[in-house]
């Protein structure tokens, strides 16, 4: 605003003798009269703004100091949703102060501020929380975005289990950071039990060809080093893909008709509701293969078997329950 | 410019048919399933399949996964071929290729579309998604473009960069904003995919096609004479506006069925056009008609590579063709310095 008059001045200036020219300007705008006035009004009316502008902000600001007096210490950003279905599990959620938008379990995951996806994080969301740690992992975040948050200050902790054991450490690992150790072992210990009544109960059982997928269309499937993989095998089951050298092939539809699986798992849906119905159509075109004419095409969400937490062992779980139905009546 | 007579102009491409037809022959017997069929076995599986009785696992992978995939791949690859070829004798720019005019962004933006906030209500949107958008983008660049009751070419250039490259915005905005578990497929579109379609969608895909091609066949003696010139040619009786509408709507048609189907398989557009027109000269009578040959003969063997190459796994095809075809397509230029310089 100050900028934008000083143009207006000097061109009044331009010849300040020639007392004509100011009769020529309404009477508001000559020197020393109303139009000054006006004018050092019109300052202190926009200080007094910019005041009123500064309180409101101290008052957001103290907003915000009161709401994070409502979260306990420690306060926790998760950048990965398997990493905070573990802090939900140890009973820290209400200590979550920034998740995913991924992160969709438990419900509640979905009431914390959500600062991005996995590969778009905004750094000053995070910053903004004042999260005491930032728990992260290795291949579902960005490297080089970790390292600004720790030389911002903050305390960044990144894990990657690649497989069920691992699963568990990560568990333990990430308690005994929140101070919640004993809780983790309990938990960790529950859930290698599940996982030993599973493989109980398969014991002698003849492993079943089955075809997961991911995607129809490409037909996008589980190959070896995926989570669906080694599920697949310690669930009682022979994964066809898993003769593929890359972790998410599109698979080949004449060898899915060749190995002839004996189930198939639909994984590609979400939450949609006549996922079941939906499968069943896609593959009625070839009721020859025995998945097809057995009715054995399963739809099963995608995260139990994908997501490295805690409902990995329920997914565990529940294709050894596809697989071997007499074993779990 | 030489001029083909009429009986070398059939032979070639009779040549290039009896091509095309081996190599769709060649891709029924590879593939990363052991197929074993006697000949009896194999003409009594073919009867079967035209009288739509079910057929054995063996034939059901010979006639029900790499026909059609075959044939999809011939139509894809030819409709891309000719209508490239079009685009380069409409604009009179060897840079021209079927998605230049904003088809490909125009297309992709929607498909992306249908396959993101549509999924629940089945994957058959996508094809009619991708359709619209091209038709969309189409009709975008013609409202821009047209001047007077002309189409100028420079305008018509510029209109179609543009549109491709706010819908290309458009779409990495939608990419940037969706949740993984859709960026697979978008992805495998965005470069395409060749699986399995079925006899019907063929069939709509041919008749589609029909008008399309029948026009730019029909223009390919006008293409020769505007080569010359606008002028020169309106001089010599060709209605240069009309020919040049009828074009840029048939080639856009085409392109956009073609990519309904399959995605943006990039590349076959762009060489196989100049291809030919290095191998056989510049008589567009013979271009236009050769290009959609060549062009299917090019993709049919393009898709056996990139669904045999890392068996079982399979590649996108638009990899195969860019692949293949950049380094070939510069030995080519290598080898014909002089014949284009003259």
């Amino acid at each position: 605003m100050l900028e934008a008059r000083k143009p207006a001045q000097s061109a009044i200036q331009f010849s300040p003798r020639s007392g004509k020219q100011w009769e020529k300007l309404p009477p508001a705008c000559r020197p020393g009269g109303l139009g000054d006035f006006l004018r050092d009004f019109g300052k202190i009316i926009a200080i007094l703004i910019l005041l009123l502008l500064l309180s409101g902000l101290e008052s957001c600001r103290k907003d915000h100091q009161a709401q994070k007096a409502n979260v306990p210490s420690p306060r926790i950003v998760s950048l990965a949703p398997n990493l905070t279905e573990i802090v939900f599990a140890l009973g820290m959620g209400d200590h979550l102060v920034g998740v995913t938008d991924h992160c969709n379990y438990p419900p509640e995951a979905k009431t914390r501020p959500r600062l991005g996806g996995l590969k778009n994080i905004s750094l000053e969301s995070v910053v903004a929380q004042e999260p005491d740690v930032v728990l992260a992992t290795e291949d579902g975040n960005e490297p080089g975005f970790l390292d600004q948050l720790t030389e911002l200050g903050l305390k960044v902790k990144t894990y990657q289990p690649g497989n069920l054991d691992q699963v568990l450490e990560t568990i333990i690992a990430v308690g005994e950071e929140l101070g919640k150790k004993e809780q983790a072992e309990i938990l960790a210990r529950e859930l290698k039990e599940k996982q030993a009544d599973a493989q109980a109960g398969l014991a002698g059982a003849e492993p079943v060809p089955i075809f997961l997928f991911f995607q129809r269309e490409p037909l996008i499937s589980a190959g070896p080093g995926t989570f669906a993989n080694d599920l697949i095998q310690k669930a009682g089951g022979i994964n066809l893909a898993g003769d593929a050298r890359i972790p998410y092939p599109h698979y080949s539809l004449e060898k899915v008709i060749e190995k002839a699986p004996k189930v198939i798992i639909d994984v590609s849906m979400g939450e949609v509701g006549n996922a079941q119905e939906e499968a069943n159509q896609y593959w009625s075109k070839w009721p020859d293969l025995p998945a097809v004419r057995d009715q054995r095409i399963y739809v099963l969400d995608q995260d139990l078997i994908t997501r490295p937490g805690p409902r990995l062992f329920q997914g565990l779980l529940e294709l050894a329950k596809i697989l071997h139905p007499e074993r779990f009546q | 410019m030489t001029v083909l007579n009429r009986a070398k102009l059939f032979s070639i491409l009779a040549f290039l048919f009896l091509i095309l037809f081996l190599a769709i022959i060649l891709t029924l017997f590879f593939g990363p399933a052991e197929v074993s069929l006697s000949l009896p076995e194999l003409k009594h599986q073919f009867l079967a399949l035209l009288k739509s009785e079910p057929l054995s696992k063996s034939g059901a992978i010979l006639f029900r996964i790499r026909l059609p995939r075959a044939l999809l791949a011939a139509l894809v690859g030819g409709g891309l071929a000719m209508a490239g070829a079009g685009f380069q004798a409409l604009l009179r720019n060897p840079l021209a290729d079927p998605y230049i005019l904003g088809v490909s962004g125009g297309s992709a933006f929607f498909a992306i579309l249908g396959m993101i906030f549509l999924a629940s209500i089945g994957f058959a949107t996508v094809p009619i998604f991708a359709f619209a958008g091209a038709l969309l983008a189409i009709l975008l660049v013609l409202a821009v473009a047209r001047t007077e009751g002309r189409l100028p070419v420079i305008t018509l250039l510029l209109a179609g960069v543009v549109v491709n490259a706010f819908f290309s915005a458009l779409v990495m905005f939608i990419l940037s904003i969706t949740s993984t578990r859709h960026l697979p497929s978008a992805l495998f579109w965005m470069m395409g995919d060749l699986s399995a379609k079925s006899y019907s969608t063929l069939g709509a895909l041919s008749l589609y096609y029909v008008p399309g091609i029948a026009i730019l066949l029909g223009l390919s003696r006008d293409f020769n004479l505007i080569s010359l010139g606008e002028e020169s040619a309106e001089q010599l009786g060709v209605r240069v506006e009309r020919t040049k509408l009828l074009t840029f709507i048939s080639a856009s048609l085409i392109t956009a069925v073609a990519v309904s189907v399959s995605g943006l398989i990039g590349f076959v557009g762009l060489i196989v056009p100049h291809i030919i027109r290095l191998i056989f000269g510049p008589d567009h009578r013979l271009l236009i008609s050769a290009s959609f040959l060549f062009g299917a003969t090019f993709l049919v063997l393009c898709d056996l590579i990139s669904r045999t190459v890392i068996a079982p796994a399979e590649l996108p095809v638009g990899v195969i063709t860019a692949i293949l075809g950049g380094p070939f397509f510069i030995w080519l230029l290598y080898q014909s310095r002089e014949k284009l310089g003259k």
